[in-house]
């Protein structure tokens, strides 16, 4: 059974998504639940807001463009801020889930 | 245009973020059959997965800020259904307005149209007026011909040009009689202003000394108008003017009074006789070259102007450039003046707004259970200001629409009225115009006055001490409303602006009366201006004999028409500037002054002898040791001549009345026929029907060219008129102010009266007399009107101050308007809560008790 992601993980991740290369949001999608070897659960309609929020920030790029299958969809790639929020993200990440496995793994004080 | 875009775009961008989703839900879909699902089942969990796409498209929109675009159209749509629900709420908030934002608008029409508006000229921005200045900072800014042709032909590379133009007020003799405007114009005039003739040709240098005129179209229409005027004559006192050409109707010059024709500058004495000896002198306009920084053209104008050959105390030091796009110049004074109007209007609005706070708190104390339910549901304090806010811009639009077409119905009834009543006979003024300005100058109104009456009962409403319960119960001893303190400070400040308006237009009032109490030293009714054209002194002598007709007496400047032409004088070596006039042996005897020494005789009127009779004042001016000024010589003019002083005259006002008595007057002697300068005419009429004495003189005059006595009364009111106008902007903006004041106090009287209903039981069931009641209500509104003038009082002290800087002659305490203004409001506030302290007082206090 997937896990629903925290609250305000969404953004890293669509980040760290988008950082692999163009992808429009169905793609973004699969990518995630690909990456995460399908233990993420991401409401799908969720997405876009974040996309859009993403975007108005200026830390992904959108374009029109042509899918794998012949459709016209909008395809999102980072940004120069982007990419320089996303590598904080990761870091500030990498110490709370360090942090939380000690605590959480703790046996004796 | 920007609007439009965002609004396409929005159209744009919704579309796209539809399709975006269609595609997610497609894709999925399509995965999901080639997976081996049953097609109508993919779609049917590719729809699930993805949520509801109209919820998502909504949190996207709001994701990229259209929130508020979506938020307030649905505050549009609340505001609207609000005031359709209460009608005659909606009715009375938009009336007040209507007033309050139609009086400020009319304002600013005329206000738009005289000092912001620019001038119907070619190259406005490149217009400019001369000032100069000369010793001492004193304004030194007329030049005779010779050093116009100075500028003309020194600074050809900075100017394109210089041109001179006054308007004048003349009797046109034919083709018909009447009184007309003339603007006296350099031969430069009509080609930098860009004037191209619709007949005939335009004034030029070559027609200095001619006798020729150009029509403007208004004057086509009244003297020729069912002719081509062209080769037509114009009569103006003896001289005959052939015009040459008719302006379009679009070319007016650059005075908000439209003339009826141009004549050149040289003949202008043809066309009024009242300038003593010496050359004329002229008010310059310039044309600079395109590209050209008024700097440089000030320092060439300024380097010819130090070489002109002037008397020492009239030499220049320094001319400067004013813009002048506008018919009125922006100086410091006008802004000065405008600023104070301003704020005498803006208090309306005040007023206005404060009242509507009023009602709207009323109306929002019963709307309190609403919002604290929707509060409580997880509405956002912020965003229900927000919405209250857009009801209250929404309803303040409305009003400013309606005002915008108030100002303009008012302002052109006004402005006509005030033409009509003005004195000036034959004013043609330009329509005012009605453009953007206005509209924007409303809608900002009517946006700030929306935000200002709404904000207040919009925050106080939603504060959360009044909707902490949903339950809150409109009892009698827990309704202790913070708003009713609220309204009760508004009415203050409402009483107060009243009162500040009211005090200043009462002042107003009052010296406008004071300035119809000035004694101008001799009788306006029985001293007549003959206005005829240059009388012989064989027509003066027929008038003389008419029965009723006490006295004639030929003069070179008859009293009002402002301040009397001063020359430069030397009296024991000590130069000063007098005023003088010239005028034969009847003048003191028509006015009724009695001449100290003696009068002049006729032969020295007719040889202009080196005699003068000088005021009082002039006396005291040039001898202030003392002793008989008779006998002792004072030089006058330029080159000096020297006079011997034979007489002194009581003070009189000659010239302007708000600047009272002469301070200076020298008369010297000359005679009709005899002086060139002599040319106008007074008659002493002592009659008791003057009518019948005026219609015999008209009639020996129509032998000659023609006359119009008029009383100096006539003339005097003229003068009057700016006040007359203050007093009456005054006096409007001071009754809506009570009219404003007397509402607002009678709603909230007739609210706290309906809110107290059980209050006011319990008080009647425990034996309180009707009279008490009343009296405590009554009470109530005594007390908002006494804060009201505590606040209002220092504040019209200080304001009065201020006028009285700017005019001078102003007297800023009157017992009168301090005491009558604040009994009539008090007066106003007892009847307009008498009615709603009349209900409270026949409350039954059964039924009172029993509600709810």
């Amino acid at each position: 059974m997937p896990a629903s992601i925290l609250p305000g993980t969404l953004d890293l991740l669509i980040l760290k998504a988008v950082s692999l290369g163009p992808q429009h949001g169905y793609g973004i999608l699969l990518r995630i639940q690909q990456t995460s070897g399908g233990h993420l659960l991401i409401e799908q309609g969720a997405l876009y807001p974040a996309l859009y929020r993403l975007e108005v920030q200026g830390l992904i790029d959108a374009d029109w463009g042509v899918s794998e299958n012949n459709r016209r969809a909008k395809f999102y790639k980072l940004t120069a801020a982007g990419t320089k929020r996303l590598k904080k993200e990761l870091a500030h990440w990498n110490q709370f889930a360090e942090g939380m496995t000690l605590a959480l793994g703790a046996t004796t004080v | 245009m920007r609007i439009f875009r965002s609004f396409f775009r929005r159209k744009r961008i919704a579309a796209q973020m539809q399709e975006e989703m269609e595609f997610h839900v497609q894709a999925r879909m399509d995965d999901l059959v080639a997976s081996g699902m049953d097609p109508r089942e993919a779609a049917r969990t590719a729809r699930l997965e993805f949520g509801s796409v109209p919820a998502y498209r909504e949190e996207s929109r709001a994701a990229i800020g259209y929130r508020l675009w979506d938020e307030l159209r649905s505050d549009l749509r609340f505001a609207a259904r609000g005031l359709r629900q209460s009608p005659g709420f909606a009715a009375a908030a938009i009336a007040i307005l209507t007033l309050a934002i139609g009086a400020n608008g009319a304002f600013f029409t005329l206000y738009s149209n005289y000092v912001l508006r620019p001038l119907p000229v070619r190259g406005v921005d490149r217009h400019y007026a001369i000032e100069g200045y000369g010793q001492n900072a004193r304004a030194n800014a007329r030049f005779t011909l010779s050093e116009i042709d100075a500028f003309e032909q020194g600074a050809t590379a900075e100017l394109e040009g210089v041109y001179s133009a006054g308007t004048i007020q003349v009797l046109v003799v034919a083709p018909t009689q009447r009184q007309s405007l003339v603007t006296t114009v350099s031969g430069s005039y009509f080609r930098l202003l860009g004037g191209n003739p619709a007949l005939g040709r335009t004034l030029t240098g070559a027609d200095q000394r001619e006798p020729v005129a150009v029509l403007s179209d208004s004057g086509h229409r009244r003297y020729f108008p069912s002719i081509n005027p062209v080769g037509q004559r114009i009569q103006v006192r003896g001289t005959l003017f052939t015009v040459v050409g008719v302006m379009p109707p679009g070319f007016t010059g650059i005075e908000p009074v439209v003339p009826d024709f141009w004549v050149s500058n040289g003949m202008r004495n043809a066309l009024r006789g009242d300038a003593l000896d010496g050359e004329p002198r002229y008010a310059l306009f310039a044309m600079l070259r395109p590209g050209i920084a008024p700097a440089r053209a000030e320092a060439a104008i300024s380097a010819i102007a130090t070489r002109f050959a002037r008397p020492d105390a009239e030499r220049i030091a320094r001319l400067y450039l004013k813009p002048q796009r506008t018919y009125l110049l922006d100086e410091a004074e006008l802004t000065a003046v405008a600023y104070i109007v301003f704020a005498a209007f803006w208090m309306v609005l005040l007023i206005a707004c404060a009242n509507l706070a009023n009602l709207y708190l009323s109306r929002a104390a019963s709307r309190t259970h609403e919002i604290a339910m929707r509060l409580s549901l997880g509405a956002s304090r912020v965003r229900i200001i927000r919405q209250l806010l857009t009801e209250s811009v929404f309803t303040a639009s409305l009003g400013a629409a309606f005002g915008c077409m108030l100002a303009t119905l008012a302002v052109n009834y006004a402005y006509r009225y005030a033409v009509s009543t003005s004195g000036v006979g034959g004013l043609v003024m330009l329509p005012l115009v009605f453009d953007w300005r206005i509209l924007l100058y409303s809608a900002a109104l009517g946006g700030a006055a929306g935000i200002l009456f709404g904000l207040l009962p919009a925050v106080e409403i939603t504060s959360p001490s009044l909707t902490q319960s949903t339950k809150r119960e409109q009892s009698a001893f827990a309704g202790r409303l913070r708003p009713r303190r609220l309204r009760d400070l508004l009415i203050a400040g409402q009483v107060a602006a009243s009162l500040v308006l009211l005090i200043v237009g009462g002042l107003l009032i009052r010296n406008l009366q004071r300035l119809n109490g000035v004694d101008p030293g001799y009788d306006l009714q029985r001293v007549f201006d003959l206005r005829a054209d240059q009388p012989g002194a064989a027509l003066l002598a027929n008038i003389e004999h008419l029965p009723g007709v006490t006295s004639v007496s030929s003069v070179a400047r008859v009293p009002l028409y402002g301040g009397l032409p001063t020359q430069p004088a030397l009296v024991d070596n000590r130069s000063i500037l007098l005023a003088a006039n010239v005028v034969d042996q009847a003048y003191f005897a028509t006015l009724a002054l009695p001449v100290e020494g003696r009068n002049f005789t006729i032969a020295e009127t007719r040889n202009a002898a080196k005699v003068a009779v000088i005021s009082r004042k002039t006396a005291a001016l040039l001898w202030p040791a003392g002793g008989s000024p008779i006998g002792r010589t004072l030089s006058l003019g330029e080159p000096a001549v020297a006079y011997q002083v034979i007489g002194v005259v009581p003070d009189v006002i000659s010239g302007w009345f708000w600047q009272g008595k002469d301070r200076s007057a020298v008369y010297l002697p000359g005679a009709a026929g005899y002086n060139e300068s002599v040319r106008s005419a007074i008659v002493r009429i002592d009659s008791a029907n003057p009518n019948e004495v005026t219609a015999a003189i008209r009639r020996l005059c129509t032998d000659a060219t023609g006359c119009e006595p008029a009383p100096l009364h006539e003339i005097s009111a003229l003068q009057r008129f700016p006040f007359r106008v203050a007093a009456a902007v005054a006096g409007v903006l001071g009754g809506l102010a009570l009219l404003l004041t007397a509402v607002g106090l009678y709603a909230v009287a007739n609210f706290s009266v309906l809110q107290r209903r059980r209050e006011i039981g319990v008080h009647l069931a425990l034996g309180a007399t009707p009279l008490q009641v009343t009296r405590r209500i009554l009470g109530e509104a005594w007390r908002c009107v006494g804060i009201g003038f505590a606040l209002g009082l220092p504040f019209c002290l200080l304001l009065s101050q201020l006028a009285s800087r700017l005019v001078v002659e102003i007297r800023t305490f009157d017992p009168g308007a301090y005491l009558a203004v604040p009994i009539l409001l008090a007066v106003t506030a007892t009847i307009a809560c008498a009615g709603p302290a009349r209900r409270a007082a026949r409350l039954d206090p059964m039924h009172s008790l029993r509600e709810e």
